[in-house]
């Protein structure tokens, strides 16, 4: 099984108001990652952006980003990406981290999981 | 100056009524200087709060460059349980940001005569919309960490005066803003007689950014 960061990702992260799709891209090689994540009313900036192989071929990556709409909030971001699925924990802020499943979007050049207004 | 009271749509009364009583008491010790307001985010009218249907009305809208004080209150409702299924207190709070009173209140931080001060999920509900960036504030314990979350220094304390903006922890902290409030718009003198008047005294420091910055003991 080959481990894809940089990839793109949809997930469903839980926020203290309910629940947020993003479409999450992180580019770049090892040691200089970047991306961003695209919601439904913006595209924010992945921050300190690290990838650390494990001994299974997984790669743990970790990133930071502050979103503005639908609500001003700064999220921590650990996942464990595995072939083209990406597993972890979303924390906003001090609060309690939960856990996700991020997946491959569907189809090249798909659309996002949600619409965009307009 | 005027006082002015924010009232939204499940608000919470006492967030309401308790800096409304004592601001309005502080200023007939003060022989009617100033004015205090319930005022609504589009318009006069009745606004239900968020307990048992309460409700309180706006007699007129929010003038957002008013010199003197723009209160911001909580709102009341559930506390727990899943955010996509039950309307929570941070739910109604974040609700507010698809309102006009984000761009209202931005107004108010604007103008240099207005202070803008917040009981319970107030600060919350302004955090929320982007308005206390890197600002240093309070709101009820069960939201400190949400409230930390948005990008706000959150300190402990039962009112945390940070300039213009003023804000207060738990529902009955409303109290201990609005004396504060008093004691700092027209001198102690003027609390403490409303403190008498209420038979309520005021708990805890309010912090302030002045002074020396203690260190970690």
């Amino acid at each position: 099984m080959t481990t894809t960061v940089p990839g793109s990702w949809d997930l469903l992260v839980r926020t203290p108001v309910g629940r947020i799709e993003a479409r999450v891209t992180i580019t770049g090689t090892a040691g200089a990652l970047t991306g961003e994540a695209a919601g439904r009313w913006e595209t924010v900036p992945l921050r300190d952006v690290r990838a650390e192989p494990d001994a299974t071929g997984s790669s743990r990556v970790r990133w930071r980003q502050s979103i503005t709409r639908p609500l001003r909030l700064d999220l921590e971001f650990d996942v464990v990406v595995t072939g083209d699925v990406l597993e972890g924990t979303s924390r906003p802020g001090p609060l309690p981290p939960t856990r996700f499943t991020g997946r491959p979007p569907a189809g090249d050049g798909g659309d996002p999981p949600y619409a965009r207004p307009g | 100056m005027t006082v002015q009271i924010v009232l939204f749509d499940g608000f919470d009364p006492l967030d309401v009524i308790a800096p409304f009583e004592v601001l309005s008491a502080g200023s007939d010790a003060l022989g009617g200087a100033f004015d205090v307001r319930l005022v609504g985010i589009d318009g006069p009218g009745p606004v239900r709060s968020g307990t048992r249907g309460l409700q309180l009305r706006a007699t007129a809208a929010l003038a957002p460059e008013e010199p003197g004080v723009v209160l911001v209150p909580g709102a009341s409702g559930p506390v727990a349980g899943d955010p996509d299924e039950v309307d929570t207190v941070p739910v109604l709070l974040a609700r507010l940001g698809g309102t006009a009173l984000p761009d209202l209140l931005r107004r108010s931080f604007a103008a240099p005569g207005t202070l803008v001060a917040t009981v319970c999920g107030g600060s919350l509900a302004l955090a929320m919309a982007g308005l206390l960036e890197g600002r240093t504030a309070v709101t009820h314990h069960l939201g400190n960490a949400v409230l930390e979350a948005t990008g706000v220094h959150v300190v402990e304390a039962r009112v945390v005066d940070d300039g213009d903006l003023v804000s207060s922890g738990g529902v009955t902290s409303g109290l201990d803003l609005a004396l504060h409030l008093l004691d700092r718009l027209h001198g102690p003198r003027v609390a403490h007689a409303v403190e008498r008047l209420f038979e309520h005294e005021r708990r805890g420091t309010v912090w302030r950014a002045v002074g020396a910055d203690p260190r970690p003991v």
